[in-house]
């Protein structure tokens, strides 16, 4: 039997481990180290199983995801969401879906200032579901909103993503960054258009509250102050060079204990409590890193992406076909596997590809990156889906895969206007930089 | 018996995750002060990597083995949820065991790839810190993982055999 | 002669496949290799981002014989390779081909200890490193006091400390947006590196100081190769060794090129040090220097400073 074979085989394995309640992280790790085995024989595997738990945990970029999780926990205990979202609520409550389409908003604007999904998911979680929940929004709509709004993390700049496509095609960083701005944009526009037409057809999922008086409207908008303090010395400091987005996290952590402990939330029960759910989800996420990283590792070595790859490009089809086809591929590819393994595992050989058919490599970045974050939100294996769970007790799987619908539709729509019209990606940067 | 082990492990690997904790409490306020300190004389703290990375590292493998003890790990269950409970506790049986064994691999093969760099010596980049250090985490996180596996492993046989659900294990 | 079954060898790196040590190399090399063994060795070539990419893991996994072909950093992990990385101390080196044929020389007699369970193919050392910095144009030693600076190695992280600038630890892929925000102040790269991870967009002013260099080894797990029939050793031998180090020094000038185009394209401010200023740093330099082969002596080096002598002396004839 051919490696590759055994590729294909070990993916109807993993799902149907899956669909029996394994672990996800576990299902992958141990797919990949059995199949790993079969392929790669004992030694491999022994040294890939002693390296890899410590070497997905190590780098340093990592430190991010639970520092900004401590910093979303501390601020939970803060009331520090709950005083944004009154705040916001006032000003919008009173329309259908205003709630979830504020956190769609305030998920861009945290990804302008973080580079990763996983952090900007975490962090959204802890403050906007409790409080779309205590709204009545329905647990689908609102977790996946979340999700979704998540993935603007990667999409709006900067993003880690975006500097290891940009390196590995040896790409301007800057140029991609401006090319992903107005794409971004629109991935929020798109988002906060699903909230609504969902929300107009069914009401219930995101119900309107009674309108707020001016008066209280600024009442409200005072008590936001300390958010917006915290907020503003996170940005504040990246852009003013005190510090890089990477050490933001711990700033951020700290901001929001000291905010917790001045407005006398903050007690020796509630501070444990933010440490224990911490570390639920940090022993959660780093695990699927690894279990992932086992899987990616097996697979790789079966050549299974490779063979897929020289399949497409023998097809002789049109250039747009493939494109769509590639489009397709990474989608499916993206329900199993994290956004960037698929990248690096995938760009040796669709870069070359993509550069003979005559397609511009800074919009090609943008597409890409946007195809393989689509991975982050849909089942069964979205990371963005996972953190959110992790941080929610009562949401099951089938509930936010539900409401993730919408959203993926609406990532279908952004592809496919990126594709019709490349001036959404390639005029800014002409702009600023020609 | 079983609710007994139940409850010291569920107190053993919560201490253990709040000692994970504190290394990531650890991590923030020296973060912190690097920034704080390289603001005022210009020098900040040096090797903060090396020591963000042994904190992190630490915050995430003592943390692990209290996420298998509340079921924090990411799973699906909406098939197993429509079973009846002989079935789903089949199931819980086989996702115990194969945590144990995935568990069990990385705690024997992390063991055997720290022994080897104690054996030549390696030091962090900066600091110059023993890797052990690094690696003791990693260890202990996977050894009490394994140890949090088996006890489930137990609990969900138990459940399969006697139809009596100790732990409650099967959520409908 | 019966069909001979294919022999796969799995070779791996920690940089980019588009790096340039990828696509003029180590591919070239792969596929010579294939050619001269009329297909009967198979290539698999495994980069930076792989399973088998890490940079602190190739010297492990070559030996521990999970790949049969690894070209790696000395650096990494640290401490390994303390006799190779002499050739890393500051002011040392001008150029890549004196580096590279230095390190080829003292091989046999100096280095090979290092290289237990190993059949080492080739050494190679990168073009001498510039000092790069927004803001702030670096011309003498004084200059560099205050400023944090990303370091590449631990050589170079102890001459910024005896010269009272700080040395910043971070993964290269952070480089640029730390820069861009101005938590560092400069960097330490060669040409090849800036334009490999786009600095030059971020970066304003370049001391050419031509201060130090980073070794890099290509090796094969020993049991694998002495497995090998002899005429496929034989075909390795015959584009390794002497043969293979020839032509680092060439390879690495063509390396740097687009990075010296992408710093004259955005107009940036190049000073270059004379032999004179260069020897000026190399004198103050002495006690880095100095703590260094102290350090590895200690570890168990007895005949650091030898090394160290006889490494001057090497250099000299090829520059
Ligand atoms: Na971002
Ligand atoms: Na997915």
């Amino acid at each position: 039997m051919s490696p590759e074979i055994i590729g294909l085989i070990s993916f109807v394995v993993l799902l149907g481990l899956i669909a029996f309640r394994i672990p996800i992280a576990i299902a992958m790790g141990m797919v990949g180290a059995i199949g790993g085995l079969i392929v790669n024989g004992y030694d491999s595997v022994a040294f890939i199983m002693g390296s890899i738990p410590f070497e997905s945990v190590f780098p340093y970029s990592l430190s991010v995801i639970p520092l900004f999780i401590l910093m979303g926990a501390f601020s939970a205990r803060a009331g520090l969401s709950r005083a944004l979202y009154d705040g916001v609520h006032a000003f919008i409550g009173h329309y259908r879906g205003g709630l979830a389409m504020a956190t769609v908003g305030a998920c861009a604007a945290f990804g302008a200032i973080c580079g990763s999904s996983l952090a900007t998911a975490a962090t959204m979680c802890r403050v906007a579901m409790p409080e779309m929940r205590r709204r009545n929004y329905d647990d689908g709509l609102a977790s996946a909103t979340i999700a979704a709004g998540g993935t603007l993390g990667v999409l709006i700049p900067p993003s880690v993503i975006m500097i290891i496509y940009a390196i590995l095609t040896e790409q301007s960083i800057g140029r991609l960054f401006a090319a992903a701005l107005i794409p971004g944009l629109l991935a929020t526009g798109l988002y906060m258009l699903a909230i609504w037409i969902k929300t107009a057809r069914n009401p219930a999922f995101g119900p309107a509250d009674t309108r707020v008086e001016w008066p209280q409207r600024f009442s409200a908008l005072f008590s936001v102050w300390p958010v917006i303090l915290l907020f503003g010395v996170v940005i504040g400091g990246i852009y003013a060079g005190w510090f890089s987005p990477t050490e933001a996290a711990a700033i951020g952590a700290i901001g929001a204990f000291l905010l917790a402990l001045a407005k006398r939330q903050l007690n020796l029960r509630s501070f444990w409590e933010s440490l224990n759910e911490t570390a639920n989800t940090t022993g959660m996420i780093f695990l699927i890193l690894v279990g992932t990283a086992v899987f990616n590792y097996f697979i790789e070595t079966t050549g299974l992406p490779q063979s897929l790859v020289s399949f497409v490009t023998e097809l002789g089809w049109d250039r747009y076909m493939i494109l769509i086809l590639l489009v397709i591929f990474y989608i499916i590819l993206g329900c199993f596997m994290d956004a960037l393994s698929m990248i690096l595992l995938t760009l040796p050989f669709i870069y070359p590809l993509i550069t003979s058919l005559g397609f511009d490599p800074i919009w090609f970045g943008v597409i890409m990156v946007s195809v393989v974050e689509v991975g982050l939100i849909t089942p069964p294996v979205g990371m963005n889906l996972f953190i959110i769970m992790a941080g929610t007790p009562g949401l099951t799987l089938q509930t936010i895969s539900r409401g993730v619908v919408a959203f993926l539709f609406a990532d279908v729509a952004r592809l496919a206007l990126l594709i019709l019209f490349p001036a959404l990606s390639l005029w800014l940067p002409a702009m600023i930089m020609d | 018996m079983i609710k007994q082990s139940h409850r010291i492990l569920g107190s053993v690997t919560k201490y253990t995750a709040g000692l994970g904790m504190l290394f990531l409490l650890g991590a923030m306020l020296i973060t912190t002060s690097d920034v704080i300190l390289r603001k005022m004389d210009g020098a900040g703290i040096y090797g903060t990597i090396d020591l963000i990375q042994l904190m992190i590292l630490s915050a995430a493998y003592l943390s692990i083995p209290q996420t298998f003890m509340s079921g924090s790990h990411v799973a699906v269950s909406i098939i197993t949820d429509r079973l009846p409970l002989r079935p789903a506790a089949l199931f819980q049986l086989i996702g115990a065991l194969l945590s144990c064994c995935f568990m069990f691999a990385i705690m024997v093969f992390s063991f055997t790839q720290a022994q080897m760099q104690n054996e030549y010596g390696d030091i962090s980049m900066t600091l110059g810190l023993p890797m052990i250090y690094y690696w003791i985490p990693l260890v202990i996180g996977s050894a009490l993982s394994v140890l949090v596996a088996l006890h489930l492993c137990i609990a969900s046989f138990y459940t399969l055999v006697t139809q009596r659900d100790v732990l409650s294990l099967h959520k409908p | 002669p019966a069909l001979a079954e294919t022999i796969e060898l799995k070779l791996s790196h920690f940089l980019p496949a588009s790096h340039p040590t990828h696509t003029d190399f180590l591919e070239p090399w792969a596929k010579e290799l294939e050619e001269q063994t009329n297909g009967q060795v198979k290539v698999t070539i495994f980069p930076a981002g792989s399973a088998f990419g890490h940079v602190a893991k190739q010297y492990d996994q070559v030996r521990a014989g999970v790949v049969d072909i690894a070209h790696g950093l000395t650096g990494f992990p640290r401490g390994r390779l303390p006799r190779t990385l002499i050739m890393d101390l500051p002011f040392l080196t001008k150029s890549a081909d004196a580096a590279s044929r230095a390190l080829w020389d003292l091989y046999p007699e100096y280095l090979a200890e290092e290289y237990d369970g190993l059949k080492v193919l080739a050494l190679h050392a990168h073009n001498p490193g510039l000092i790069h910095t927004r803001d702030k144009q670096v011309k003498t030693m004084a200059d560099l006091e205050g400023l944090r600076l990303r370091t590449p190695s631990l050589a170079t992280s102890m001459m910024l400390e005896q010269l009272n600038a700080t040395p910043v630890g971070l993964p290269p892929t952070q480089v640029y947006e730390n820069l861009q925000k101005g938590v560092i102040d400069g960097n330490l790269f060669p040409y090849d590196g800036v334009h490999g991870f786009k600095l030059a967009e971020v970066l304003d002013y370049h001391l050419d100081a031509k201060a130090y260099t980073t070794s890099f080894y290509f090796v094969m797990n020993e049991k694998k190769y002495n497995a090998l029939p002899e005429d496929i050793r034989a075909a390795i031998d015959a584009i390794s060794g002497d043969t293979l180090v020839a032509k680092f020094g060439p390879w690495w000038n063509k390396w740097d090129e687009p990075g010296i185009a992408d710093v004259k394209a955005k107009g940036n401010s190049v000073l270059t040090l004379s032999d004179s200023e260069r020897a000026e740093w190399r004198t103050a330099l002495q006690p880095t220097t100095e703590k260094y082969l102290k350090s590895i002596e200690e570890s168990g080096v007895a005949n650091a400073r030898e090394i160290y002598e006889a490494a001057v002396k090497t250099i000299a004839k090829y520059e």
